[in-house]
């Protein structure tokens, strides 16, 4: 007998990828290339050896903590698209840091972690202020501030932040480096502090009070308020963690893998994250998983576009696909009980479901 | 400024506005029926796409047009049958087609077109000066020298009020963004209401973004509509979900656009960065203001069961 949760948290998430990279395929065989090529030099470019691997891990750490960063502030019903603008200011302001200041490691890199942290976190907690205060909705917000991070950035490398003749920072200090964990790689302890966040906050989330009432206004705020839980508050901390994840994740990428910011720091890490929370059904230890999956195709892409001339973003379509197979699978027949729908309501104060679920009563 | 560059400013904001009016008419007519498709950015991105695909492959510009049409359209046909027939999530779905959009354009453009250049540039709707009204001082030069798409998309916005405010189908299409239910018990198909409203609103979509590469950028690259759809979607709540409204709230990012360009142009010492920033900034003023007193439908964005 197969466990429910195997096949729920490893069984459907792999076959969803399977089932999208076919259809990536069919739409690859249709352009007249190779899929068999592609989907091969994809793989290869992962997994292929010592380096590869490594290659697909780096790649997994702004995944796996940006995943976390979307699970977290949906788990209280609030759609963060934003994780790469967080990311991005998380990145901008470490470095500004990193750049002034030069202190011993043992306190540089928690003080730079600190920085993106708190960086990310004001910028998706100003769209949970918002939300909470204007009834604005969430998402636009949160993808407004997307390009309002990337303006940003590029202003900086531009102007501010500027070192010599190309668009980029000066290397932020050596103190602030992140150290290699596996000799003669780029793979850095990010991964393992990845990973540990992934089980605190799945802990936290569901065995801490603080956790449960995260959930309980995800489920519906108007319970949750009856329950005496205040509602607004519990939004506004996820909108915090979640941001500060995200910023996070932009300082740990900047202080693993770049030593630098430039103009296009992220490939797009944030989007990703959408649908790396999606395909866990928004658990964090799933998101180990499902952003492992996601570092194999970002960690393949490069390498597919080279031997197989397939554009690199054919993975949009891939990701596409699979919160679509998500959002389908998780519906059945009955809407409001579809994983989506917990988000009722967009403007006004419609999002605290004081008055009324999702059909009309 | 001198007139000269107040009318080329005028010119250009009107000019700049078309692609956003079109899409966010449509938007518009979704919304009022309960139905919020941010995917809209994604449609017009591959609206844009597939126009310029069709003229670079020797089409008119005609067929490119058209080819817009049908793939924003097709894709509101998807994002129907996921969300009122599935009853999906709207936010979730529209989020993931512009994802698609963005892989399906920037994949498909590589293996047809290769990069981008200016041997890859396209022919476009030239500025079709109206009789004698175009000889009208200022107004004429600012309203009636343009090219034939803006002309269509500014009188889409009496009809659709006309649509909406005058006829009983615009009156069932707004009940339904009210109270389904009351619709529904009238014997009335909220369904094929639903489904009618997408994909008016992806067809619109498609022409906003055919608009960018046919009258606008002669070209495409990757990720072309760079939020304009989001934009569009704006304007739809500054304008307090009505069609005029809409036109007002268009004409001021289409404003702030056309500044950025004037302002660039001019070498006018500003940081390039932080001009385009503007109309992303204003956008979250606006959503944040402008809630206050705007009315939305009802049963915006929550699915409906029979």
């Amino acid at each position: 007998m197969i466990n429910k949760f195997i096949v729920e948290n490893f069984l459907k998430p792999i076959a969803f990828i399977v089932l999208a990279m076919f259809i990536g395929g069919v739409l690859i065989f249709l352009t007249g290339k190779d899929p068999v090529l592609a989907i091969g030099s994809l793989l290869t470019g992962a997994l292929g050896g010592k380096t590869q691997i490594a290659e697909t891990l780096v790649k997994t750490v702004p995944l796996l903590i940006c995943g976390l960063a979307v699970a977290m502030a949906y788990r209280s019903s609030f759609f963060n698209i934003g994780a790469e603008g967080q990311f991005l200011v998380g990145a901008l302001a470490s470095t500004w840091f990193a750049v002034s200041v030069q202190w011993p490691s043992i306190f540089m890199i928690p003080a730079t972690f600190l920085v993106g942290a708190i960086a990310g976190g004001l910028l998706c907690g100003v769209v949970g202020l918002l939300k909470i205060k204007t009834g604005a909705s969430e998402v636009i917000n949160t993808l407004m501030f997307n390009y309002i991070a990337f303006r940003l950035v590029g202003y900086a490398v531009n102007g501010p932040l500027k070192e010599g003749y190309l668009p980029q920072t000066a290397s932020i200090a050596n103190t602030a480096l992140l150290p290699i964990i596996w000799p003669g790689t780029r793979l850095h302890i990010g991964i393992v502090l990845a990973v540990i966040l992934a089980i605190v906050l799945q802990f936290i989330l569901f065995r801490t009070v603080f956790g449960y009432q995260i959930r309980a206004v995800g489920l519906s705020a108007r319970a949750a308020t009856y329950g005496g839980i205040n509602a607004s508050k519990r939004i506004l901390q996820t909108t915090l963690l979640s941001g500060a994840l995200a910023g996070l994740a932009g300082s740990i990428e900047l202080m693993g893998v770049t030593g630098r910011l430039y103009e296009v720091f992220s490939p797009g890490y944030g989007f990703d994250a959408i649908a790396i929370s999606l395909l866990a059904r928004n658990n964090p230890a799933g998101v180990i998983v499902s952003a492992l999956l996601f570092g194999i195709l970002r960690g393949g892409a490069g390498q597919m576009q080279r031997v197989a001339d397939v554009s690199m973003v054919i993975i949009y379509v891939i990701q596409a696909l699979i919160i679509v197979f998500v959002v389908l699978s998780m519906d059945g027949k009955k809407g409001q009980k579809s994983i989506g729908n917990k988000i009722k309501g967009l403007w006004g104060k419609k999002w605290t479901p004081l008055k009324g679920g999702a059909v009309d009563e | 400024m001198n007139s000269v560059l107040l009318i080329g400013f005028i010119q250009a904001t009107i000019r700049m506005s078309a692609p956003l009016l079109i899409t966010a008419l449509g938007c518009l007519l979704a919304e009022r029926a309960g139905l919020l498709n941010i995917g809209l950015e994604g449609q017009m991105l591959t609206g844009a796409f597939f126009a310029y695909l069709v003229v670079y492959q020797g089409g008119s510009l005609w067929m490119g047009f058209v080819a817009a049409i049908l793939v924003g359209a097709l894709m509101g046909l998807m994002f129907a049958y996921l969300t009122v027939t599935r009853l999906t999530n709207q936010l979730i779905v529209g989020a993931a087609f512009n994802m698609f959009a963005t892989g399906l354009t920037g994949f498909i453009f590589r293996a047809a077109v290769g990069v981008t250049g200016t041997t890859n540039v396209i022919d476009q709707f030239p500025v079709l000066k109206v009789p004698f009204l175009s000889h009208i001082p200022f107004l004429g030069v600012v309203l009636f020298q343009q090219n034939i798409l803006v002309y269509g998309f500014f009188l889409t916005v009496p009809l659709v009020w006309y649509f909406l405010n005058r006829t009983s189908y615009g009156f069932q299409l707004r009940a339904i963004g009210e109270h389904p239910r009351a619709v529904d018990s009238l014997g009335i198909d909220v369904i094929k209401y639903k489904y009618m409203a997408v994909l008016v609103q992806g067809a619109f979509a498609g022409m906003g973004g055919a608009y960018l590469t046919l009258a606008y950028a002669r070209s495409f690259v990757e990720n072309l509509s760079a939020g304009r759809g989001f934009i569009a979607l704006t304007s739809v709540i500054f304008g307090g979900w009505t069609p005029w409204g809409t036109l007002a709230g268009c004409m001021v990012f289409g404003a702030a656009d056309a500044f950025q360009l004037r302002m660039q142009s001019l070498g006018v010492n500003i940081p390039y960065h932080l001009m385009l920033m503007l109309p992303y900034v204003l956008t979250v003023v606006i959503l944040a203001g402008a809630l206050k007193k705007a009315k939305p439908p009802a049963m915006e964005c929550v699915p409906y069961e029979r």
